[in-house]
């Protein structure tokens, strides 16, 4: 049995509700859906049947987009299941788990989830790319730097020998050096002292510090409560 | 205007099943015999994903039958959950009207 050829107007209708119920439905909804629609269109456009009237089938049937509003609250929706949790784990802790690579799947699963949208996602990918796992890499770097600087071995002891020269110019024109002194300052002074201070420095980059710890936690929350409803 | 499709849509699905008390039909002619009913479907398409759903829910099923002219037809029917379904509401919606009616007539029960 051949299927009955629609007219245009028809075959334009189904083609647009296809792609519509594509976007929105499952594929065996989908399918399901067009083939009902295709069957009813088969009794009221066939080729043939004047413009005028299939024009007033099409307006009867209704629009491509309100039919599919009406099948996707059959569809089974949810909002956060296994692959959405596992993208959350493995953003925050993958890198633990498995470094650069486990914080990678958590990536790929954030990218191929539909529960986020393009901007969730890439919220989800750069606070903090690489995860806990790259915080917890900048907090040890950062305390052994703070360790560094804070030791004795951060300045010199010695006193550091100042060069002096001043230069004389003579009759003729003719620059010569006239004479050179070398003066050595204090040890104390010589060293810049990196206790004690109150410098802007030393009060940001504890804060700083923090923010990049919570960071992650708080991109963990951000996903879980902006997933949104999608075919299971 | 009065916008009663949230009612309408409430008891649709009931009036296919009233539809279908008497024996199997083709999917077309159950949608057009709603659409032409005053006042019960705006878009025939939007009955397509209702019957789907009263399918999944187990209310109806379908059978493919040949047609003399076109493609294979489905036949919907109902299951005896779906006939004990309608029986109850039947009752149920005579209870339910002879209220709305009381009201409507008093503002009192």
């Amino acid at each position: 049995m051949s299927p009955t050829v629609l007219h245009p107007l028809a075959q334009d209708y189904l083609e647009r509700l296809d792609r519509i119920a594509g976007e929105r439905l499952p594929r065996s909804e989908r399918s399901d859906l067009v083939e009902e629609i295709r069957g009813h269109l088969a009794e009221t456009a066939p080729a043939g049947t004047s413009d005028a009237d299939v024009r007033t089938a099409l307006d009867r049937l209704g629009s491509p987009e309100a039919i599919v509003d009406a099948a996707a609250p059959a569809v089974r929706m949810r909002r956060r299941g296994a692959h959405e949790w596992f993208a959350i784990f493995g953003l925050l802790l993958g890198g633990f788990v498995i470094p650069v690579l486990g914080w990678l799947v958590g990536v790929i699963l954030l990218w191929t989830s539909r529960a986020w949208s393009t901007k969730d996602k890439l919220i989800g990918t750069l606070v903090v790319p690489g995860g806990l796992g790259m915080v917890w890499l900048v907090l040890v770097l950062a305390a052994t730097v703070a360790v560094r600087g804070s030791g004795p071995l951060a300045c010199s002891d010695l006193p550091k020998p100042v060069v002096r020269a001043t230069v004389a110019t003579s009759r003729s024109g003719a620059a010569h050096i006239g004479r050179i002194t070398v003066t050595h300052l204090p040890a104390s002074r010589a060293c810049v002292s990196s206790s004690g201070g109150t410098s802007l420095g030393d009060v940001l980059l504890p804060i700083g510090l923090v923010a990049l710890l919570l960071a992650p936690f708080g991109t963990s929350v951000y996903l879980a409560v902006r997933a949104q409803p999608h075919p299971a | 205007m009065v916008d009663a499709s949230q009612l309408r849509r409430g008891v649709l699905e009931f009036c296919v099943l009233a539809l279908l008390r008497d024996g199997e039909r083709y999917a077309f002619d159950l949608v057009r015999t709603l659409g032409e009913s005053d006042g019960m479907v705006t878009s025939e398409g939007t009955l397509y994903p209702l019957l789907t759903r009263m399918r999944k829910e187990g209310l109806v099923e379908t059978t493919w039958r040949e047609s003399p002219s076109g493609p294979p037809r489905r036949y919907y029917q109902l299951t005896p959950v779906g006939r004990s379904t309608l029986d109850a509401f039947a009752g149920e919606w005579a209870r339910f009207r002879d209220t709305v009616d009381t009201f409507l007539r008093k503002g009192q029960p």
